[in-house]
């Protein structure tokens, strides 16, 4: 054909700038609001992690990778670290497991599965603050409900200080981390059951396959997609989790139960060290955009087959 | 072909099919007790927070504590509006109004934007909708700083105003994301007819598209409410002054270093929870699809 | 009414150098039926989308009368569409799916639901104008569609498959409406489809097209008994003519035996000795085997009216006189030969094939142009 092909380049090239600028007004709204309260905050962030700054804000200059350094030399760092990724794969990896099988159980027929599944919204709706609050006063050792149900249920022999030390306090908020990931989680794999066509699951049946392998080789393989957004968004929340530590375990002196997060938290409000705060805030963020980019690599959620 | 949301047919029991209707039956009620069971473990915290609500001061920080009050004490109710840890009225008004505006100014930025992405191919739709995925991995807390020497520049430092543009632009990504996926499940061709019969943009998007997407529209809206609602770390560290912090941080005022008035904390709670679940509940049908248009496919 | 005029229009998509629809030249006169049709991808959509405003036009002007509206968004060009899937407003009741323009031209109320009426009559959708499209069979859907674009009376009716979501029977039902509904109110209409028994049906004229390229346009019976090319050829006619390739030697080719003669003008024509020979499946005379191409029948399709047989031919089965004129060299061919239903033809059968005079459609193998007859 008589094709002038750069004329038809530069036509489609002049259609396509156009385009973006008709999408303009359409974005705009968003984008400034992205722009003031996200874009640039987080360059500012970027900008203090390499200020010296007073515990006041008055700003002595150029302090180049020295906040990073202060971070990474922190004594406790170690500890804080490896608290974060148990809190992060243990309450991730629960959320999923427990997810599956409360998606799969609400999935079935039976008389009052409706205010089961109203009920199991709940924890998703209500302050995650309040919810961890009510574990707050119902670990008690004194006056706590939960501990005298335990013993009076003979599980323990007497009401034990759970929120009191560390270990048993950190334990206690990935429990209730669990707690309030669930519901969010269930309903994403319900959502994920229910595009499960049934002829698929006649066909299994006919091909002679049991329940087990039933969902194993079939249901789920066909989950993947919704297994991946519930991890991404399990580790994004969970891992920006401040309200239930802060509120759980914020009372226990010293740093050994503290994630990354709520050490950032410590550091801003005890310590008022704004530029060394916003390096580990900057190091955080690093931190999740490689995990999720390396759990993308593994997964490939758009793999076809 | 003309439903809009066209569901995937429910997955239903396919086995015990083959089972008698008298097991079949006795079996589902089976179900049903394993379904009470975990429906009181979803509760029981909740459960705690609605008896201790009733209970007096002395009563909740008995040793050993009591199951249920032995003397109820609904004036828990009247006497948390007024206490010398928090002006609780002034904290009302404040969750209501921030959570309001910010959810209004959330699907006013949203909106146009997830309409216009889900219908048209430019160059910047990808790094568009990348910048907008980005921002539900920070949070607020994280970028405190930055936030709040900001707000401080533009005198609106400590103000509704600053939970009110924070809640609507950290919530802004999962309002697109809801709403993208809605307005995508609208057939093209409905839109293009509505245009050869003579709308203009605006017309079908007003007659035609937001009537058909009226389900997502509300499912974004009451989500950004209740996140809106339950922020707590961002308006503990932007919001100083006592009168301007929504519930969630007031509540925290309750708990003291030595003694903490549990009942308020319990009946501010449940204050605090009751709306939203009500609300979640009205969308609890549109979550499950809402999901599902969100890419789980 | 009006005509409409597709003067060198083209389209480009994104990404891809070669336009969807080829600098297309159309002039389809004033309340004609044109049909167009193709296999998948062939751009017909494209064109048909490029009419109603839908589609930017890269190149070239798009006219409906006098009016150039290549550059008019879809609302003011004055043209009704049935889409594929209906597309009807799904929290519309018919009545306000099928008013809905003259609602949004103001039209007053009473008016409106005569208008209304008056369309639901002529299409029997009156005892479901107060139902919502959900509520409706595919095929009652199909005439709400219809019935959204008549009580426009526009200039122009665009139609895009329009019935490829009915069943078997309901097409071929609605298919006949359509057409006599279409002559009935004259409105300029361009319908397309990939299926060619439609575009064969309907159409007052057909235009054949591929890969964004107009192969020819012409009325059912120019482009079934006159293909301008081997595309065409194949294209048209169910089931599809056999093409089957041969050397010109002297005066003329030898498919399995059979002499096929070549005009001098024909053979002036050709770019190389390589011909293709086309013969529909009714073109062939069933003869006793020995005589003409030699083949055997390798299938029997009954279809009551008629019957199909599908042969092979193949050297050694050409009747032992013409056997030194066949090239020994040449490969079996599959023909398709259309004989009276309820005939007694076996498989495994021998006959004899021999082209009926005048049945025969002559292509330049390497152009695909048909040679002049």
């Amino acid at each position: 054909m008589t094709a002038p092909t750069t004329a038809h380049r530069s036509l489609r090239r002049r259609a396509r700038r156009q385009s973006t600028l008709q999408a303009l007004p359409w974005l705009a709204p968003a984008l400034i609001l992205i722009g003031g309260v996200v874009v640039y905050p987080v360059g500012y962030m970027i900008y203090t992690s390499f200020r010296d700054l007073t515990r006041f804000g008055t700003d002595k200059g150029w302090a180049g990778f020295d906040n990073y350094a202060r971070v990474l030399e922190l004594e406790h760092l170690p500890k804080v670290a490896m608290n974060t990724v148990i809190w992060v794969v243990g309450v991730v990896m629960l959320s999923i497991g427990l997810g599956l099988v409360l998606a799969q159980f609400l999935n079935k027929r039976f008389p009052g599965r409706k205010v089961l599944r109203m009920v199991i919204i709940v924890p998703w709706a209500a302050s995650v603050v309040m919810t961890s609050t009510v574990f707050v006063y119902g670990l008690d050792p004194f006056y706590g409900i939960i501990n005298r149900a335990l013993v009076d249920l003979g599980l323990l022999d007497e009401p034990f200080g759970f929120l009191k030390s560390p270990v048993p306090g950190f334990l206690s908020a990935m429990a209730v981390a669990v707690f309030v990931s669930i519901p969010f989680t269930t309903f994403v794999f319900l959502a994920g059951l229910q595009a499960v066509p049934h002829d698929v699951l006649e066909a299994a049946q006919i091909d002679g396959a049991g329940r087990v392998q039933t969902y194993w080789r079939v249901v789920f393989p066909m989950l993947r997609g919704a297994v991946v957004v519930a991890t991404i968004i399990n580790v994004i929340n969970v891992f920006n989790n401040l309200p239930i530590l802060k509120t759980m375990t914020g009372a226990i002196p010293g740093y050994d139960a503290d994630t990354t997060t709520s050490l950032m938290f410590k550091i801003i409000q005890a310590d008022r060290q704004i530029d060394t705060a916003s390096a580990l805030s900057v190091l955080n963020f690093v931190v999740v955009v490689v995990v999720i980019g390396i759990y993308l690599r593994v997964v490939r959620p758009m793999r076809e087959d | 072909m003309s439903t809009v949301v066209d569901r995937p047919v429910t997955v239903t029991e396919v086995d015990g099919g083959g089972d008698p209707p008298k097991a079949r039956e006795r079996r589902r009620w089976g179900l049903t007790i394993v379904g009470s069971i975990v429906a009181l473990i979803f509760l029981f915290p909740y459960l705690i927070m609605l008896i201790g609500a009733f209970k007096t001061r002395p009563e909740i920080l008995r040793v050993p504590p009591t199951y249920l009050p032995q003397e109820w004490a609904p004036s828990n109710f009247l006497t948390m509006w007024d206490t010398p840890e928090t002006p609780l009225p002034a904290n009302l008004l404040s969750t209501v109004v921030i959570s309001l505006c910010g959810t209004a100014l959330a699907l006013l930025a949203a909106l146009p934007a997830a309409y216009y992405t889900a219908r048209h191919n430019f160059r910047l739709k990808l790094p568009f909708l990348l910048l907008v995925l980005i921002t539900q991995m920070l949070q607020p807390t994280v970028l405190a700083s930055g936030l709040f020497r900001e707000f401080i520049t533009l005198e609106i430092n400590d103000t509704w105003l600053t939970m009110i543009l924070v809640n609507a632009a950290f919530n802004l990504s999962f309002a697109v994301w809801i709403m993208h996926s809605f307005f995508a499940s609208v057939p093209k061709e409905i839109e293009e007819a509505a245009w050869l019969d003579g709308c203009s943009r605006g017309q079908s998007l007003t007659r035609i598209m937001l009537p058909l997407v009226w389900p997502g529209i509300v499912t974004a809206v009451i989500f950004t409410f209740i996140a809106c609602w339950n922020e707590f770390a961002a308006s503990l560290i932007l919001l100083p002054t006592d009168t301007n912090q929504p519930l969630t941080v007031a509540l925290t005022r309750f708990i003291g270093q030595y003694e903490s008035a549990w009942q308020y904390v319990f009946a501010v709670s449940l204050i605090g929870i009751v709306p939203v679940v009500a609300l979640f509940a009205l969308i609890e049908k549109h979550l499950v699809s809402g999901l599902t248009a969100g890419g789980v496919k | 009414m009006a005509t409409v005029t597709f003067d060198g229009a083209s389209r480009y998509y994104a990404g891809n150098d070669k336009p969807a629809v080829d600098q297309l030249d159309l002039e389809v006169e004033d309340g004609e039926f044109l049909v167009l049709v193709g296999p998948s991808g062939c751009g017909k959509s494209t064109t048909l989308r490029m009419l109603a405003g839908l589609e930017g036009v890269d190149e070239g002007a798009v006219r409906i009368g006098e009016r150039d509206v290549t550059n008019l968004p879809p609302k003011d060009r004055d043209i009704a569409m049935v889409f594929q899937n209906y597309a009807l407003y799904p929290h519309m009741t018919v009545a306000d799916n099928i008013g809905f323009h003259l609602k949004i031209k103001k039209m007053p109320k009473a008016e409106r639901a005569e208008r209304v009426l008056e369309a639901a009559k002529l299409l029997d959708l009156e005892p479901y104008l107060e139902r919502k499209p959900a509520k409706l069979s595919g095929g009652q859907r199909q005439r709400v569609a219809m019935g959204r674009a008549i009580v426009r009376r526009p200039q122009v009716f665009c139609m895009d498959e329009p019935l490829s979501n009915l069943d078997a029977k309901l097409r071929v039902q609605t298919r006949t409406q359509i057409a006599s509904l279409q002559r009935r109110l004259g409105v300029t209409t361009i319908y397309v489809t990939h299926d060619q028994v439609e575009a064969m049906t309907m159409g007052d004229r057909v235009a054949v097209l591929k890969d964004g390229l107009l192969q020819q346009c012409d009325t059912p019976i120019g482009l079934f008994g006159r293909p301008k090319n081997l595309f065409v050829a194949g294209f048209i006619g169910s089931p599809a003519m056999n093409l089957i390739p041969a050397t010109v030697n002297g005066d003329g080719a030898v498919i399995g035996g059979q002499p096929i003669g070549l005009t001098p003008a024909q053979r002036e024509a050709l770019t190389s000795p390589n011909v293709v020979v086309g013969v529909r499946p009714e073109g062939w005379t069933l003869k006793p085997a020995g005589e003409g191409i030699g083949a055997m029948v390798e299938v029997v399709e009954e279809l009551g009216s008629d019957q199909f047989l599908y042969c092979s031919t193949s050297a050694e089965l050409t009747a032992a006189d013409a056997s030194e004129a066949a090239d020994e060299s040449e490969a079996p061919h599959t023909i398709t030969v259309r004989a009276p239903g309820m005939s007694a033809f076996q498989r495994g059968e021998k006959v004899g094939l021999v082209p009926q005079p005048g049945a025969v459609h002559l292509f330049d193998a390497e152009t695909g142009d048909r040679l002049p007859d």
